[in-house]
């Protein structure tokens, strides 16, 4: 609907805007500025490139804390491993040498003796374990419940931002998968309280790493939404 | 004005981004005239006008890293100003809609005005413009000077499409009605 007024107003459209504010004006938002700078800096809110940089750095991080605590792990694994062994044969190797002689039957029955006491150490041992191990599952129970009711809180991401859901949940099965594979081992591993404990950490570092990715989320929301809000509600 | 160098304007938003100062003033130097003028037609003040300037620009460069080029930097900035406009008309309590029965009775029967006859200039129309009641004056002032259509218009002001429509050209012909006048006095 272009009549002769809207015509006119679109041709001389410059000149309708001849007024000037005051100078006075800049001066004010320049204060305002001035002050907003000095105490925003150090709170100021990144952009989500930067948030997805943070979110790298701290899972890079994470990942490099669980490989050193599982490469440490199997190495004293392969020591404890080694170390029973070469105490069986150190024990059977003369028994077995010098077969015929009186000394080495005193020897064998001075052998037998510490032999019943070290089964015996080995019950009350595995008995201590297994209390313990009990206390470990109840443990690896609640932080495996946790980690579930976390993954849950993430997967609500999946609509808004799928792509940084896809990021998150794949460094969380990064670890996950660490988890399983210290499952396998543990049936058959000499060293199960160190392995349970690998295991535990592993848990503990996935909750710690959901914590971390949901904090993240829960910023990018709030500097979103608040940006938003304040360019086209606020007055 | 901003049709004529986006990219310079986008390389100012940017660079305002990264904390550069001085684009701030380049910003508020480019676009403070035409968004004071917008912002005065609505409110009819100059005191709420400065006001309404300096509020926008501050909100503005608060939220610049939110500014995502989905529209032109001016064109988002204008949209604060009108909403910052329209609440301080709001918050003094001005009806943002006229119902102004006798006049709208009165120019429904006369239909058009002659706008061919009448000869149009600035300064009559600025001084017009001053005196429509505020709603009048506001979605007059949007349509006529900003060049919102009807949809937009509507959602700025949370009315009714048929609202916009009818408050428009009540507001055209009560325009046309004070400049005849004036013209005649």
């Amino acid at each position: 609907m272009s009549s002769p007024l809207e015509k006119f107003v679109q041709e001389n459209r410059e000149k309708f805007d001849a007024e000037a504010p005051d100078p006075g004006v800049w001066k004010k938002i320049n204060e305002r500025l001035n002050l907003e700078s000095g105490k925003k800096t150090p709170v100021r809110s990144l952009p989500f490139k930067r948030w997805l940089a943070v979110a790298a750095a701290v899972v890079l991080v994470g990942l490099s804390v669980v490989l050193y605590h599982s490469l440490r792990q199997n190495k004293t694994q392969e020591i404890a491993g080694a170390k029973p062994a070469s105490v069986d044969s150190s024990n059977h190797l003369p028994v077995v040498n010098i077969p015929t002689d009186t000394s080495t039957r005193i020897a064998k029955k001075d052998v037998v003796i510490p032999q019943k006491t070290i089964t015996g150490n080995q019950e009350t041992v595995n008995a201590l374990k297994e209390s313990a191990e009990t206390g470990q599952n109840k443990e690896m129970f609640y932080y495996a419940k946790l980690i579930e009711l976390k993954h849950d809180e993430l997967k609500t991401l999946e609509k808004d931002e799928p792509l940084l859901y896809r990021q998150f949940s794949g460094d969380v099965q990064k670890l996950d998968s660490v988890y399983h594979s210290l499952k396998t081992q543990l049936p058959n591993n000499s060293n199960r309280e160190q392995v349970i404990e690998a295991m535990i950490s592993n848990l503990q570092l996935q909750i710690g790493l959901l914590n971390k990715q949901l904090d993240i989320i829960k910023k990018i929301k709030h500097s979103k939404k608040s940006a938003y809000e304040k360019a086209y509600k606020s007055v | 004005m901003e049709l004529s160098a986006p990219i310079q304007v986008d390389e100012l938003v940017e660079r305002c981004r990264q904390g550069d100062r001085r684009s701030y003033g380049e910003l508020y130097q480019k676009y403070s005239r035409a968004m004071y003028n917008t912002s005065l037609r609505i409110v009819n003040h100059t005191g709420d006008a400065e006001d309404v300037l300096q509020e926008s620009f501050v909100d503005a460069f608060a939220a610049i890293d939110s500014f995502a080029y989905k529209s032109t930097f001016g064109a988002w900035l204008k949209r604060i100003v009108i909403n910052k406009s329209i609440n301080t008309l709001r918050k003094k309590k001005m009806d943002i809609i006229d119902i102004d029965k006798t006049s709208a009775v009165h120019i429904a029967e006369e239909d058009d005005y002659d706008e061919e006859g009448l000869k149009l200039k600035v300064e009559e129309i600025k001084k017009a413009v001053k005196e429509l009641p505020n709603g009048y004056r506001t979605v007059l002032t949007l349509h006529l000077f900003e060049g919102y259509d009807q949809e937009e218009i509507a959602e700025i002001l949370q009315i009714s499409h048929a609202t916009v429509r009818t408050q428009y050209m009540r507001a055209k012909q009560k325009l046309l009605f004070i400049i005849k006048q004036g013209g005649l006095s």
